[in-house]
């Protein structure tokens, strides 16, 4: 297959893709929008905060024109689908800020936690895997594989939790949480500290992370060991790292990362856990504030990007797959 | 009287691997196909199984086109059989699934009863291809398409599950197509023998 | 006819496995011989199960860890330990798979022949190899899917030539393939063998080991039932002395198609 083609077959994908995200979108919109509508939350009493007692009826109701909370469902619906569409996500009752805004400055934060942790966790569960695989029945493989199975049953706060008992408390290594010291300028605030800051909730996602792709890996390499072509490699005489090197490498990394493009919902889950133990002020913790306090326009917000973000993990799982397999290339072409 | 009418197919992006192929195979009539590996023999026997659609042409039976039956009237002996039951099942339970077996018809493939209690992979291949033909004959299909179902087996092996296969479609006058390398077995077993670039019509370009 | 001067290549005697799985003992093989001389062709045939592919892995070296394997296994008269396997495999020793599906999918046809190759002047005699075979250049870039089946042939004869194995262990090489094409293919493993190389040829093709091999060895249930002449699968079987192998050889289409097996 020559290159024109290749690269008609990816856009080909990214077109299915978008009008299938379309529908997911969509679908994601309305439903949060329904569950929201039902809160047994009062948004006004939500704005106005402490000051409820202090405020008459008619402010209230003046307050609620404003938001147009007394419009029906259907018509909030398409005011802010309609406002959506055109880029306005509106503005944070919580933060008084512009959503984008809002979600644009977490987000910074939340990636280098997210990127980090799926970086590491990438490389570190594809190595225990290559382990657990190339040593099927030896110790090595049993504890990664217990290892796995009992991280792949743990959530990911209580790793966090545990993680601050030991690196905080008991051995004052690492700060307790935050993305910065207590009280200091964020002009001052060097990369040093913020990495500082950044270990522990990293290394909580890692080692949640590790699992998923540490026993995929596991499988795909025990089952390639079986296959014709590796008896067949290994009659030719390879043998040992350059027998996994040669074989291995190309055709178990690229379902791996494949894979774990495809658990970016994971990671984001993940994160929204460690980042509400470490309070470290990402997308994750915000996203909880915008759900406790009812905060709609916020909430929806984050809702939509994080709903893009996993879509994206997908997609590219996609298109990874049919840029590395020539079989693949075939097969999607129809 | 099944008829493959004119049928076309390619794989997506593909050039065409048939068109305009026909073919009949009468009540009681056992025919022979053969052909190069890759040429689309397989194809044309899911084809015809109704496992995919032709992009052209049809398949008839007598005058009715053959759309949704409840047991599809040409009825697919895959040849890996293992590849196509399911291991979790006990061998009866995989049996239940065709409802015009006899007791007379399995004795006849050679299934003993004890086998009945067993999980498939208890059981050798073999076997295993015995109980995926009894399966399939259970259904009481008119039609049947055997795909390489022995290639993988030793020569009495071969024999011996030929020997009963046989007996039971001459028995019922079913319609068989039989798709193998081995020549020699398709003259000792059929009464007609085809090569499937000989199936096309003309224009093939 | 074969004279018995020719060097020994191979020699197994007596040769058994079991395999200790969770505690228990299972007795696979019993007891196999194989003798292969250099430009002789030995085709092994019997059931599925008798043990011939796992003889080929023994032969080379690719047991599982849990097998434990007895009796004499020999190469140009020195025992095969482990490591003179791990010599010998790839350079003197080679293995030829069912060809359909032995080539790793995502790596060029080039490359996989190459591993065989060495690294000396590995590209001049790559060229060489594939001129050899009669494989356009440009196959080496090609994907194994995109190869036909008579390509597919060519590049395994390639490997064969690029390893200058004196012993040549072909696995069901032809399984899958038509009838020219099974012919084609053994054609060139009989050239091989014509050359001076040593051809094991494990198969069901009755029909095609008696064509091509010099010597038919025939397995059931993990033990050597008969070795005999090819010539001698003929007319009614006769010339055959177990009546296993008779009934293996009478149970051909072309030879009256009984289905009876006097094993059981």
């Amino acid at each position: 297959m020559d290159k024109s083609m290749k690269t008609k077959l990816i856009s080909k994908i990214i077109l299915h893709k978008l009008a299938k995200f379309t529908f997911v979108l969509g679908g994601v919109t309305v439903l949060t929008f329904i569950i929201l509508s039902y809160s047994p939350i009062d948004p006004i009493r939500a704005y106005i905060g402490a000051d409820m007692l202090v405020v008459s009826e008619e402010q209230k109701e003046a307050i609620a024109d404003y938001w147009g909370i007394n419009d029906s469902k259907w018509q909030q619906f398409i005011n802010w689908f309609s406002a959506i569409i055109q880029g306005d996500f509106g503005t944070s009752l919580l933060y008084r800020q512009d959503v984008l805004t809002i979600i644009k400055e977490r987000f910074t934060a939340s990636i280098w936690l997210m990127g980090t942790a799926w970086v590491l966790s990438g490389i570190v569960g594809f190595t225990f895997g290559l382990l657990a695989g190339m040593k099927e029945g030896s110790w090595i493989d049993w504890i990664i594989k217990n290892y796995c199975y009992l991280i792949a049953s743990t959530p990911a706060f209580w790793v966090g939790i545990l993680l601050v008992m030991c690196f905080s408390v008991w051995l004052p290594i690492f700060p307790v949480g935050l993305a910065a010291p207590i009280g200091m300028e964020s002009e001052n605030v060097t990369i040093l500290d913020r990495i500082y800051h950044l270990v522990l909730p990293v290394l909580t996602l890692t080692i949640v992370g590790v699992a998923n792709i540490a026993l995929h890996t596991r499988e795909k390499l025990i089952e390639l060991l079986k296959s014709p072509y590796i008896r067949f490699a290994r009659a030719q005489g390879l043998s040992g790292f350059r027998l996994i090197g040669n074989h291995a490498i190309r055709n178990i990394s690229l379902p791996a990362i494949s894979l774990h493009f495809a658990s970016f919902g994971h990671l984001f889950g993940g994160a929204i856990l460690a980042e509400q133990v470490f309070s470290y002020p990402g997308l994750g913790t915000t996203i909880v504030q915008a759900g406790l306090q009812s905060d709609v326009p916020l909430l929806l917000g984050i809702v939509i990007f994080s709903t893009i973000f996993v879509f994206l993990g997908n997609v590219l799982a996609d298109i990874l797959y049919v840029i590395v397999d020539p079989r693949m290339r075939e097969s999607e072409a129809g | 009287m099944l008829h493959v009418d004119n049928v076309s197919f390619r794989y997506p992006n593909r050039p065409w691997l048939f068109r305009n192929l026909s073919l009949t195979i009468d009540k009681g009539e056992i025919v022979g196909m053969y052909g190069k590996s890759g040429i689309g023999k397989s194809t044309l026997a899911k084809i015809i199984a109704g496992y995919i659609k032709p992009l052209q042409g049809e398949i008839r039976i007598c005058n009715n086109k053959l759309t949704g039956e409840k047991i599809y009237p040409v009825q697919l002996i895959w040849q890996h059989a293992e590849l196509v039951i399911n291991p979790s099942w006990q061998m009866k339970k995989i049996l239940a699934e065709s409802p015009y077996l006899s007791e007379e018809m399995l004795s006849c493939l050679g299934i003993q009863s004890s086998w009945l209690s067993k999980y498939p992979h208890e059981l050798s291949g073999g076997e295993l291809q015995r109980f995926n033909i009894a399966r399939a004959l259970g259904t009481d299909a008119p039609f049947y398409i055997a795909d390489e179902i022995t290639s993988m087996f030793d020569a009495i092996s071969q024999a011996q599950i030929w020997h009963s296969l046989l007996q039971e479609v001459e028995q019922q006058q079913k319609g068989m197509l039989v798709i193998s390398h081995n020549q020699k077995l398709l003259e000792k077993i059929c009464h007609r023998i085809v090569h499937f670039s000989d199936l096309a019509m003309a224009d093939r370009d | 006819m074969m004279t018995r001067t020719k060097t020994v290549l191979l020699e197994v005697k007596d040769f058994s496995m079991t395999l200790k799985q969770s505690g228990r003992t299972l007795n696979i093989i019993r007891s196999l011989d194989l003798t292969v001389h250099k430009q002789e062709m030995v085709a092994i045939i019997g059931a599925s199960g008798a043990g011939k592919s796992i003889l080929a892995d023994a032969i080379i070296g690719l047991l599982p860890r849990n097998a434990v394997i007895e009796g004499k296994m020999e190469f140009l008269g020195q025992p095969l330990t482990d490591k003179l396997q791990a010599n010998l495999r790839g350079r003197e020793i080679i293995l030829i798979p069912q060809m359909t599906n032995a080539l790793n999918p995502l790596i060029t046809v080039g490359k996989q022949v190459g591993w065989t190759v060495g690294r000396v002047n590995k590209k001049k005699r790559l060229k060489e190899i594939f001129q050899q075979v009669g494989l356009a250049e440009t196959v080496m870039a090609q994907y194994p899917h995109e190869l036909s089946g008579g390509m597919m042939q060519k590049v395994f004869l390639a490997i064969a030539l690029a390893s200058q194995a004196q012993l040549i262990i072909a696995d069901e090489p032809t399984k899958g393939l038509d009838k020219e094409a099974v012919n084609a293919a053994l054609g060139h493993l009989r050239q091989l063998a014509d050359a001076g190389r040593g051809i094991v040829l494990i198969t069901h093709d009755i029909q095609a080991a008696v064509k091509f091999a010099d010597t038919i060895v025939v397995y059931y249930g993990g033990k050597t039932i008969e070795v005999t002449e090819a010539a001698n699968f003929s007319g009614n079987g006769d010339k055959l002395k177990h009546p296993y192998t008779r009934a293996l050889w009478n149970a051909l289409p072309e030879n009256g198609f009984i289905p009876d097996n006097p094993m059981v």
